[in-house]
């Protein structure tokens, strides 16, 4: 179709589709994708696109700043309304310039028209995708780039594609008044099943759509490339449907097999391939500045909240030591992440999370992180093992927990009310007895699981 | 065209079938399907988002039927050649029958799904009715999906809150307020309306299946294509293909 086909009929106002004679290949792309971005509906496509992802990227105070892979996972959650929508306008692109340009769709399929849709949507839909994702980078520059980021970004690049390859194979069946509903609506129904994350393969459509921080994360670049072989071959298998078209037997029997071939791929790498989009990379926080006399290290990702953090944390320090609780103050505070879980013998952690968002630091949330042991072995404990164990958290560990954090929230601020309206709270712990409780939550030694049954 | 045609006796049969209305089957058994087959189905999440709360399949059908009526009357904008109340009365019955049978659709899930609100339902089909009717008379029939897609999209990403009026409350939420319903009724008689006066088509081409209802040609010999984005005859050169 693309250097090859024989001109459309000059009747048709879609004669672009067909090629520019004389013209080479190259010029031939260029000239294809032209076309469809002038006269076809890419141009508020993409600028649709730019719409949702600025949308979707400033929703929750932008949380992703400074953080790439939490960007690169932020803004699929937009591709729930960007699919139906590139799916839908490519279909009607593809029933309206596929007036006048039959002839050509029996050639090979990757220079049918379908694939000049396909092309010029990945091109341009893609590229204003990808230029958000930059554009967000650049607002707040990450410290650390992800040796698989790209592959990450070219797998949405590739489900753009996939949905425009749906619509441009309904755009082909079907006439132009139903092509664009009824893509939307198998995009709609593509995403529902196939973009949640399963627990032992690759979800054709998953791509991440997060809302929790990336920290302590990166990409798996064998899940990645394997779901980018995936949608590379389900956007061929959509190209080489074509219905109705006239072809050899032996051609017939080929595309069969892609198509088949395609969807084998899915079901089974479905079942068996690589299970988890991201790896843990054990990172540990190395933005380090002293705070009350305690070391504080946060995560460099989290840089423009680590003042009003730091700040926060200090009052609670201050308030412990200056009421005689100097026991409960560890050496050495680290944030936590999703991979790593600081503490020991005085070191205790933070997590930072609602503060991405805009919210001011928690004296409960950082005085929870402090006191709450999350690096001992109850929280390590697979699920199955503890399942079959019998092993659950005590009462009287909560009991403990409870009255930890409300001594040492009263110590801040003795008028806050902590454990709600009408309820006087846990009874406040003595230095001695914190200090003991808190002992043995740092070391793990304290005896934190119930017996079974 | 040589020789005139037979003309065809104007039955509203004969009437929906020239003007693109059985372009409209499909989203109507779709939509009838999955009313019969989901009629107490509750959709949890969307990919990897939980929805909270929870969406009913019986609430978002009517954006379906929608999109239905806005294609009810599914023929290409073309250049003037006829004008008069039969045509008019022509849009008129499609509309008319298709809203009929997108009410028929709503009232059946109401009657096999439990606890359906009915009120959300005949809210977002007036709702979307009128704003798939509108499009397609303003931008082109082969666009009247666009606003239910867009809709949907709106909805999912604004999520619940307390008001009203947010993408997610007009078209999620499981009750409709007075004042949604007295909305959603304005914007289905002004869509509605829009579309069957239809003030960018002047009229008709004449064809072969059109004759039954702007009667035998006489005043036109340029030859017709009725099909979206086909430019049909020597006016209509230069237009841009749906409008």
């Amino acid at each position: 179709m693309i250097a090859e086909a024989a001109p459309a009929p000059p009747s048709s106002p879609y004669a672009g589709l067909a090629p520019a004679p004389g013209t080479g290949s190259a010029r031939s792309w260029w000239h294809v994708v032209r076309f469809v971005a002038r006269h076809g509906l890419l141009r508020w496509v993409a600028l649709g696109i730019c719409l949702i992802n600025a949308g979707v990227l400033t929703m929750r105070g932008a949380p992703w700043r400074g953080d790439l892979t939490w960007l690169i996972d932020f803004v699929p959650i937009g591709l729930l309304a960007v699919g139906p929508v590139v799916a839908g306008a490519a279909a009607l692109d593809m029933a309206r310039f596929g007036e006048g340009a039959r002839h050509v769709e029996g050639m090979r399929f990757w220079r049918s028209p379908a694939a000049a849709v396909t092309y010029a949507y990945t091109i341009v839909a893609g590229g204003a995708y990808v230029l958000t994702i930059v554009v967000g980078a650049a607002v707040v520059p990450p410290v650390h780039v992800d040796r698989f980021a790209w592959l990450a970004v070219l797998a949405q690049v590739l489900m753009l594609a996939l949905f425009t390859a749906v619509g441009t194979l309904l755009g082909r069946a079907v006439s132009a008044v139903l092509a664009g509903i009824l893509a939307a609506v198998a995009v709609l129904a593509l995403v529902f099943l196939t973009s949640s994350r399963v627990e032992s393969g690759v979800a054709l459509l998953y791509a991440g759509g997060s809302l929790v921080p990336r920290v302590g994360r990166g990409f798996d670049g064998g899940y990645l490339a394997v779901q980018a072989l995936l949608l590379a071959a389900m956007v061929t298998a959509c190209l080489v449907i074509r219905p109705g078209i006239a072809r050899a037997g032996r051609i017939r029997a080929a595309e069969c097999a892609v198509v088949l071939t395609a969807g084998s791929l899915v079901v089974v790498a479905g079942q068996a391939g690589p299970d988890d989009r991201l790896a843990r990379t054990n990172a540990r926080p190395t933005d380090c500045a002293p705070v009350a006399g305690v070391t504080v290290c946060m995560f460099p990702e989290h840089r423009r909240v680590a003042g009003e953090v730091r700040r926060e944390l200090g009052v609670v320090l201050e308030a412990a030591r200056t009421h005689g609780y100097a026991a409960l103050v560890p050496a050495r505070v680290e944030e936590a992440s999703a991979s790593y879980s600081p503490g020991g013998p005085g070191t205790a952690a933070i997590r930072v999370e609602a503060e991405l968002e805009g919210q001011a630091p928690s004296d409960e949330g950082l005085v929870l992180g402090l006191v709450e042991p999350t690096h001992c072995t109850p929280w390590d404990l697979p699920v199955a093992e503890a399942a079959v164990s019998g092993a659950e958290l005590s009462e009287e560990y909560f009991a403990d927990l409870d009255r930890l954090v409300g001594t040492w929230l009263a110590l801040v601020d003795p008028d806050a009310v902590v454990a709600g309206a009408g309820d006087p709270g846990p009874p406040l712990l003595a230095p001695q007895e914190a200090a003991r409780v808190m002992e043995q939550f740092r070391t793990c030694t304290y005896d934190f699981l119930a017996g079974p049954g | 065209m040589t020789g005139a045609p037979t003309r065809l006796p104007l039955t509203v049969w004969v009437l929906l079938r020239a003007t693109g209305w059985l372009s409209t089957l499909p989203l109507l058994a779709l939509a009838a399907a999955i009313t019969l087959i989901f009629p107490d189905g509750e959709i949890s999440r969307l990919g990897p988002f939980p929805l909270m709360p929870t969406l009913r399949v019986l609430v978002i059908v009517p954006v379906l039927l929608g999109v239905a009526v806005g294609v009810a009357h599914a023929t290409a904008r073309t250049p003037v050649v006829f004008r008069n109340g039969r045509v008019l009365g022509a849009r008129a019955i499609s509309y008319a029958v298709t809203s009929a049978l997108a009410a028929a659709i709503v009232l059946l899930g109401t009657s096999v799904g439990p606890d359906v609100a009915a009120g959300a339902s005949i809210r977002n089909l007036l709702l979307m009715s009128g704003l798939c009717a509108g499009t397609a008379a303003l931008a082109g029939v082969v666009y009247a999906f666009v606003p239910g897609v867009l809709a949907f999209a709106a909805a999912v990403l604004s999520g619940p809150g307390e008001s009203d009026w947010t993408p997610w409350a007009l078209l999620f939420r499981e009750s409709a307020s007075g004042a949604q319903l007295v909305v959603a009724s304005a914007v289905a008689v002004a869509g509605v309306g829009l579309a069957v006066l239809d003030p960018r088509s002047p009229g008709y081409l004449r064809d072969r299946g059109l004759h039954a209802v702007v009667g035998p040609p006489g005043v036109s010999s340029g030859r017709a294509d009725h099909r979206p984005g086909v430019r049909g005859g020597r006016r209509g050169a230069g237009r841009r293909p749906g409008r």
